[in-house]
């Protein structure tokens, strides 16, 4: 499909809806790094949610939430040039949330971040015959990691953070990072093997 | 392009925290690629931290990007409105700052330090921090004075917070003339003796403000030059140990009581 690479961010969304054009997100990248407001509202209408749900399931005070998405968008906005363009977008943005919260976190020592999930509930024999046909045995070896192992897991595998920015987000030692994160190693590959 | 979507019920237990955490694990990857899944999301995204991200997102780009200078100085862990103030005076301060590239230039013009020329230079030269002080921050030349003046801020404090541009720059460019200068050791002369006359002007600021501080010493200043030269012979008089030893004494007074007030000071904010 060729797109229209010309015209106002809000010009071609009216299309968008008339005529089933798409606006892709690097597009959007594309008009902010050109100063257009109307891009980055929609990168806003559009990744910010899921953005707030997931910053949520690593911090409970809406107030460091809010904060941090708000950092987000300001970084994105001046750094939308700065994109080279490589992967999805989402997890671009996704990069720069988590360090936002990281960093808004380490400045505030009171604060407790949540474990990710609760603790791994039992689940019922029919359920963990389900898990282990859907997931395989990997799920359940995750679901039964303790909260400290997992939290580590969840920083550095699932959300691409360097220890240092780990032990930041948990307030623990950079060392502490590096065993708990080899135990849970050793913990998943039992359970695979 | 994903030909597998997650269902409203999976989406509802992740984002109230229902799902255990291999499947949220999944969807969190899953929601980072697909677009239609992340519009499915926004029923259960908080709408009011949304709305409020987004004010704030548009406030600040709205607002005028804090100068690097005022930044450096939030950095060294001054409270933002002080900041503000002792940066407040930009325009005045590049002013000043390129007057001082002048004076550096003359000194570089004037290394033969025995005629006429010395005589100007050494007199001048010492007036350079204590014009600083004038430019940057004089009624007329300051656009932030009659707000300054206005603020219920401790007097010694903004003093000092004035004094902040001016001195290390005023040291920086003095010492850096004078590097330029061969046979530095008469160059140098002038350092202690005009950041000495800064000190003086800025604890006298506080009594008889400003400009009839500035103006009295810089007056004093010549006459004592001037004196000098007449009674000895030589314009370097005005530069003998003794009055150097006592622009040191004041400059370290200065110092101290500049450290002592802003422990207080940083300690009351």
């Amino acid at each position: 499909m060729v797109l229209n690479r010309s015209g106002r961010i809000a010009d071609r969304l009216s299309r968008t809806a008339r005529e089933g054009v798409i606006v892709e997100d690097a597009d959007l990248l594309t008009a902010i790094a050109g100063g257009d407001r109307d891009a980055l509202a929609e990168l806003y209408r559009r990744h910010a949610p899921w953005l707030q749900i997931r910053l949520h399931r690593r911090c409970a005070d809406p107030d460091l939430v809010a904060e941090a998405l708000q950092e987000t968008f300001v970084a994105a906005w001046r750094g939308a040039g700065r994109w080279r363009g490589d992967g999805e977008v989402g997890g671009w943005l996704w990069g720069i949330a988590v360090r936002r919260l990281v960093d808004l976190i380490a400045h505030r020592p009171r604060h407790r971040p949540l474990s990710a999930a609760p603790d791994p509930l039992v689940a019922s024999a029919e359920e963990q015959v389900l898990l282990g046909t859907e997931y395989g045995d990997l799920t359940t070896a995750l679901n039964r990691l303790s909260p400290e192992l997992h939290a580590v897991v969840q920083a550095t595998v699932l959300d691409g953070l360097t220890t240092r920015e780990a032990a930041r987000l948990l307030h623990i030692p950079q060392g502490t990072v590096k065993t708990r994160m080899a135990r849970a190693r050793t913990l998943l590959r039992e359970a695979l093997s | 392009m994903t030909p597998w979507h997650t269902d409203d019920g999976i989406l509802a237990a992740y984002a109230e925290g229902r799902l255990d955490r291999a499947r949220s694990a999944s969807v969190e990857q899953h929601l980072t690629g697909c677009a239609r899944c992340r519009a499915a999301v926004l029923p259960y995204a908080d709408p009011a931290v949304l709305n409020r991200a987004w004010a704030d997102t548009v406030d600040t780009l709205d607002r005028p990007r804090v100068p690097l200078f005022e930044r450096m100085l939030t950095w060294l862990g001054l409270p933002a409105s002080s900041a503000r103030l002792a940066a407040g005076a930009s325009a005045a301060r590049r002013a000043w700052v390129f007057g001082c590239a002048v004076v550096a230039v003359y000194a570089v013009l004037a290394r033969d330090l025995d005629g006429r020329t010395a005589t100007w230079f050494l007199s001048v030269a010492p007036l350079v921090p204590l014009t600083g002080v004038a430019v940057a921050y004089g009624p007329g030349s300051f656009p932030m004075h009659d707000v300054v003046a206005a603020a219920p801020y401790s007097v010694l404090k903004l003093v000092l917070l004035r004094c902040l541009p001016v001195l290390p720059m005023t040291g920086l460019v003095l010492l850096a003339g004078s590097l330029i200068v061969p046979d530095s050791v008469t160059a140098v002369l002038w350092l202690l003796p005009g950041l000495a006359l800064a000190a003086l002007s800025l604890a006298a600021e506080r009594y008889i403000g400003a400009g009839w501080s500035i103006a009295t010493l810089a007056l004093l200043w010549m006459g004592f030059v001037t004196g000098s030269r007449w009674s000895t012979g030589s314009p370097l008089a005005a530069f003998a140990p003794t009055v150097q030893v006592l622009s040191f004494l004041i400059v370290l007074t200065a110092a101290v009581a500049a450290a002592l007030t802003t422990r207080r000071a940083r300690r009351l904010l």
